[in-house]
């Protein structure tokens, strides 16, 4: 028996239209440093307990350290380059879980993971024919991968009123593929079809059936792979909905229902007195289901006359935009009653759909807020690709995570940003949303001898990714997956520089004033030239945003803001500084002194072989030809072991060889309070 | 037809032929009670029956698309079953060919076209959701019902699809009318016409439940997620300046609160017992599938002044659709299994020009995915299309997209999907397709290739009496007569006279080679009959 939780893992999946990432840059095209990129991995799950060998498809992913189911740090042994050898701990509960690699250069994005009490069968990729359908067992899990543009075929027997359930529970398990599957009857009849996931029939006789998967589009590759639970259990049973009268609903209650099938609507009467707060938060979309609510509040009169009051379709735009596009179609709406007074709440999803939906009325914006954490990317040049991003504080820097908090209104205080549960070496500088905004930047800073790492940090509850890379977004939709919360790794390559504010309080200006930021930069040994710094968390247009120019060579600099320009309203603002750095850096390194440190020991086994055939051939005893032809050997086996030291000091010392790469770095987070302008 | 004072009324005058129809097949099902009636009204004696095997090869075309293997056949012909011919209908109907053929043909008429390469996935996603539909025997008034009234994203509901090809509310209003209801509007937005029903208001009216179709950006590049906009739904007729409220064809305004979605609505109507139109527009159109003639011909534009050669078969056949609860599979096989159907093709002294009254089956050409597919299976070669599984037929091919690849579908006349109407499809016959099964480079690599057909047989050690035959239960699902078997062997002879060792193996070849060209050429090949 399966269970599957996915709210811990994933809510919802969004693939994200060209047009609303269209203006930004991936940091990891534009930025060349290192950063472990996870792009594939096989196989997409095990049982717990079980040792498992994983091969790991991406970038960067040196010196494996560890790897990360959640918050559960797992340490690897490395057999061979890209595979990962791991005992899976034995209380790891059936569940979906975010897989990230940890190495030198920190920790990757997540990918899907699933641990399943069923054993996995692999479908051996020859079964493209029906007639070469390989048997399968029922209550287990089948894997495999399109190599070709072909189906794969499976036979499994099941017997009369069997309910069987072939589940691709984790959508995509972060690839490519859109799976379809059909279960037919000996006879070739059809019986069942995938859908959203999920193929379940009962059988009507004792017999052989055979299940059928293919990719929507055959696309083959490593891309496209799957992994199906075939069980015999049911799906679980959705919930549905009745019409029925208006019900009543109060200021801090939550309904669970469903949408009504053909886009009818549910109502609710709210009543109120003055001076009470509340806001009406619908959630449907944001837990996963593929709904449009749409809410239409009207002021229900005592004769039961109804005036329009307000009709709320999506959530509100997030600005400044933040890099990836959260996606939210749920409407919420935030009031503060002058009088006494009754609403009447008509809702329905436009989308027609019987998803469920919960209707919250809540007295104050949820405690703890619920934040969604992104990897911020490099403003600037316009790119086609999506790529997959993770967060690695430098040695000695500073790195930052963008934080949206959705379902933001008038009634929405500030946020101050905080995260635990970090790596060694790293503190949280936090960070700051202003009140009624919805975005803001927190950061963290690594000390200079901070051990490679990573966590999944608390505080912060979920994060978003983008499912699989993609090259160009005029063609291809990126996938972008809510996950549960982020992490952060600690990389041990240097920052460029280490920027920060001379002043760390809140620093304060009239909303007609300007406001000087005076900073100081520590430079890293290499790293010499200009900086040129964008300040984010203001203005939606990233491109007009105020810049910070530090000279090249200098320590310090500073930046103004001008409130009139920027014409921002009173109140406290969270900013932060980021920009690219370009810096010559070494990679592998340690292997290098390693295989140096080979080297030289080849060179002393080889010296020491000389000598002892040196003494061989002084030898006047009759056990003369042995010992030369031994010391022989053993020369002979120095210098191809010398030989063979030697290569790979070269090969590893081009790969060595210092090439520039592009780093990101920030400043520590800045708050600035802008104040009223005083009356004359 | 009459008019008189902008009123227009119709009748009908037949002269009979008055032969003696004194024998007529024994009825299966009501369509036969109707037809023979009006047979014998006219004075039409039908043809005989059509024998075994061709009427296996008619069913199998025309219920999956594809020939019946020799397999199929031999034991069709063999069983002594006296209800084989209904057995084989329910056998193809349950196939997973039916889905795919009968996909095909809603796929293009619901315009799933792939004009930019950003479709594509949308056009597979909507393909599927057609083809389970079919394979489900989704209830038609459902069907109609989740594409008229589609709402959301492509990849959560593909028959939202339909509205990423008919975009103008005009269009979806006119594409629906021709579509489920059998009705050409297009004329009706500029003017009443003189001989038709329907006015401008009906026009705007109808049109009116499309007013609410709204569209946002979606989770697909360049793709829209349609939606309902809360609002009253109305339409401005151009030329009275007034907005008319959603009205359906010969019935009232509705009156919708503002959150009710027109579009179902629309699908309540469509779906009535006693809508006039819907039931009888899909049974015309499944007829002329089976019959390739409609009993209203064109089989969309059901008016007045164009009725049906047979109204009390029409009429039948819808009522008892709606009384199955829509079920095409059902409607399927009431056709199919009416001895009507199973008349054969060959004419009697009286009815060799009857192109009207289903005295006899009417030929027709094998559409250009059907002919495609079954010159592979004649060539025994496997189809690769791009982005297709190995094999894939060509009727179950998900978009038009494939036309501009593929020559032969294209010079063939598979639609490009462009249209609501089956006319798309272009049956005629024309020189270039003469050309190409004639000459056709790709048709000439198909016969000469290793592994082919002509090369396995040359290899079969059977004797050549049975390879020829065999050849000929796979083209044409009979036995060849005595003179084809000695023309064929005639020919076998003329190519290997004389040769030895590999010479005579490649004369042998070369001789299957022309017997395979010649068969696919001929009519019988290229017919359903």
């Amino acid at each position: 028996m399966n269970t599957r939780s996915m709210s811990r893992c994933h809510s919802a999946f969004h693939i994200v239209p060209f047009i609303l990432v269209a203006f930004a840059a991936s940091a990891f095209s534009q930025a060349t440093f290192p950063t472990p990129a996870l792009t594939g991995i096989a196989p997409l799950g095990s049982k717990a307990s079980a040792t498992v060998e994983l091969t790991l498809r991406g970038t960067d992913l040196d010196a494996p350290i560890a790897i990360l189911l959640n918050e559960r740090s797992i340490p690897v042994k490395s057999p061979k380059p890209n595979v990962v050898s791991l005992a899976l701990p034995a209380d790891l509960k059936p569940a979906l879980y975010d897989l990230r690699f940890v190495g030198r250069y920190g920790v990757s994005n997540p990918r899907v993971f699933e641990i399943s009490t069923l054993d996995t069968v692999e479908s051996p990729g020859t079964n493209t024919k029906a007639d070469k359908a390989h048997k399968v067992t029922l209550n287990s899990v089948i894997q495999g991968v399109f190599k070709s543009a072909a189906p794969h075929w499976l036979t499994f027997d099941a017997k009369n009123g069997q309910t069987i359930t072939a589940a691709f529970n984790g959508r995509r398990f972060d690839t490519r593929t859109e799976l379809l599957a059909a279960v037919s009857a000996p006879t070739g009849r059809e019986l069942a079809r995938m859908r959203d996931g999920v193929l379940s029939f009962t059988a009507k006789a004792d017999a052989t059936y055979r299940l059928r998967l293919n990719e929507l589009m055959f696309r083959p590759g490593e891309d496209y792979s799957y992994r199906v639970t075939l069980s015999t259990t049911p799906p679980p049973a959705r919930l549905a909905s009745k019409a029925g009268p208006v019900r009543p609903v109060q200021i801090g209650q939550t309904i669970q229902d469903a949408f009504l099938p053909l886009g009818a609507s549910h109502s609710f009467d709210l009543a109120f007195k003055t001076g009470e707060k509340f806001i009406i938060e619908v959630h449907s979309h944001q837990l996963g289901h593929p709904t449009d609510p749409h809410l239409v509040i009207e002021n229900l009169k005592a004769d039961g006359t109804l005036t329009a009051q307000g009709e709320v379709a999506d959530a509100p735009a997030i600005t400044p935009a933040p890099s990836l596009a959260v996606l939210n179609r749920d409407p919420s709406y935030a009031y503060e009653a002058k009088a006494d007074g009754s609403f009447r709440l008509t809702l329905n999803d436009a989308f027609g759909t019987t998803h469920p939906f919960e209707l919250r009325i809540l007295k104050e914006a949820p405690k703890p807020p619920r934040l969604i954490a992104i990897n911020p990317i490099l403003p600037g040049a316009k790119t086609k690709t999506a790529e997959s991003g993770s967060s690695n504080v430098p040695r000695n820097g500073i790195a930052a995570l963008e934080v949206v908090a959705p379902n933001r209104n008038a009634l929405s205080e500030a946020i101050e940003l905080k995260a635990e549960n970090l790596p060694a070496g790293v503190t949280c500088l936090g960070g700051f949303i202003g009140k009624g905004q919805s975005l803001g930047y927190i950061a963290f800073q690594a000390a200079a001898d901070a051990p490679a790492g990573a966590s999944m940090l608390s505080g912060i509850s979920k994060s978003q990714f983008v499912s699989y890379n993609v090259t160009d977004m005029t063609k291809e939709s990126p996938l972008y997956r809510t996950s549960g919360a982020p992490a952060i790794g600690v990389s041990t390559q240097t920052a460029p520089a280490f920027i920060q504010t001379e002043k760390t309080d809140i620093l304060e200006v009239a909303a007609d004033a300007k406001l000087d930021i005076a900073l100081k930069v520590t430079r890293h040994a290499e790293f010499t030239d200009a900086l040129k710094l964008k300040v984010l968390g203001l203005i939606a247009d990233i491109t007009k945003a105020p810049e910070a120019d530090i000279a090249a060579k200098a320590v310090a600099g500073k930046f103004t803001l001008d409130m009139k320009t920027l014409k921002l309203a009173p109140g406290d603002y969270g900013i932060i500084l980021q920009g690219p750095a370009k810096m010559k850096m070494r990679r592998g390194v340690e292997e290098l002194s390693s295989a140096e440190a080979d080297a030289k020991k080849a060179i002393e086994a080889q010296a020491v072989a000389k000598k002892q055939l040196d003494a061989a051939n002084a030898d006047a005893t009759p056990k003369k030809a042995e010992l030369v032809k031994a010391a022989t050997a053993a020369v002979k086996a120095a210098e191809t072991a010398k030989a063979t030291a030697d290569k790979l000091v070269k090969d590893l010392a081009a790969k060595a060889a210092p090439k520039e790469a592009t780093f990101i770095v920030y400043s520590n987070p800045i708050r600035i309070r802008v104040k009223e302008v005083a009356k004359k | 037809m009459v008019r008189y004072q902008g009123k227009v009324s119709t009748f009908r005058a037949t002269v009979p032929l008055g032969a003696p129809v004194d024998k007529l097949p024994a009825v299966s099902n009501f369509v036969d009670d109707l037809v023979f009636a009006k047979l014998k009204t006219i004075g039409m004696p039908p043809s005989d029956i059509a024998d075994d095997g061709t009427y296996v090869r008619r069913l199998t075309l025309d219920l999956t698309g594809r020939l019946p293997t020799a397999a199929e056949m031999k034991d069709f012909m063999a069983s002594k079953d006296a209800n084989k011919r209904a057995a084989l209908s329910d056998r193809l109907l349950d196939s997973p060919e039916y889905a795919e053929y009968f996909a095909n043909k809603w796929s293009a008429l619901l315009r799933n076209q792939r004009t930019q390469p950003t479709f594509a996935r949308g056009s597979y996603l909507f393909y599927s959701w057609i083809r389970d539909s079919i394979a489900d025997n989704k209830p038609y008034d459902q069907f109609v019902r989740e594409v008229v009234a589609a709402a959301g994203d492509l990849e959560q509901n593909p028959p939202v699809a339909w509205y990423r090809q008919v975009k103008e509310q005009k269009q979806q209003m006119e594409d629906v009318a021709q579509l489920f209801l059998g009705t050409r509007m297009q004329c009706a937005q500029c003017h009443h016409h003189p001989f038709e029903k329907w006015s401008q208001q009906d026009y705007y009216g109808f049109a009116a439940f499309f007013s609410n179709v709204s569209r946002k950006p979606s989770t697909f590049i360049g793709e829209e997620t349609i939606f309902h906009k809360r609002g009253i739904a109305q339409t401005q007729n151009i030329r009275t300046k007034e907005n008319v409220m959603p009205t359906s064809l010969g019935g009232s305004a509705l009156k919708l609160k503002p959150e009710q979605d027109p579009r179902h609505a629309l699908a309540e109507w469509m779906s009535a017992k006693d809508n006039p139109f819907f039931a009888h527009t899909l049974v015309n159109r499944y007829w002329k599938h089976f019959f390739n003639r409609g009993l209203v011909e064109p089989e969309d534009d059901m008016r007045e002044t164009n009725p049906p050669v047979n109204p009390e078969l029409l009429s039948a056949l819808a009522a008892d659709f709606v009384k199955s609860g829509y079920d095409m599979k059902k409607l399927i096989r009431t056709i199919v299994t009416s001895t009507t159907y199973q008349l054969s093709a060959v004419p009697n002294t009286h009815n060799a020009k009857d192109r009207q009254n289903f005295s006899r089956y009417y030929p027709k050409r094998l559409n250009a995915e059907v002919l495609y597919d079954a010159v592979n299976t004649l060539l025994d070669v496997e189809s690769n299309f791009a982005g297709q599984a190995p094999g894939t037929r060509a009727v179950a091919l998900p978009d038009n997209s494939y036309n501009q690849s593929t020559y032969f579908l294209s010079v063939f006349g598979r639609p490009d999907s462009s249209s609501a109407c089956e006319c798309e499809r272009t049956q005629e016959a024309s020189l270039a397709q003469s050309l190409h099964l004639l000459n056709a480079a790709d048709i000439q690599t198909q016969l000469s290739r290793g592994n082919g057909r002509a090369d396995m047989l040359t290899k079969d050690v059977r004797p050549d009496d049975d390879k020829i035959t065999d050849l000929y239960h796979i083209a044409l699902s009979r036995e060849p007569n005595a003179d084809e078997v000695k023309f064929a062997h005639a020919h076998l002879n003329k190519k290997t006279a004389g040769k030895t060792g590999d010479e005579a193996f490649k004369g042998k070849k070369e001789a299957y080679e022309d017997i395979l060209w010649a068969l696919l050429n001929t009519k019988e090949f290229l017919f359903n009959h």
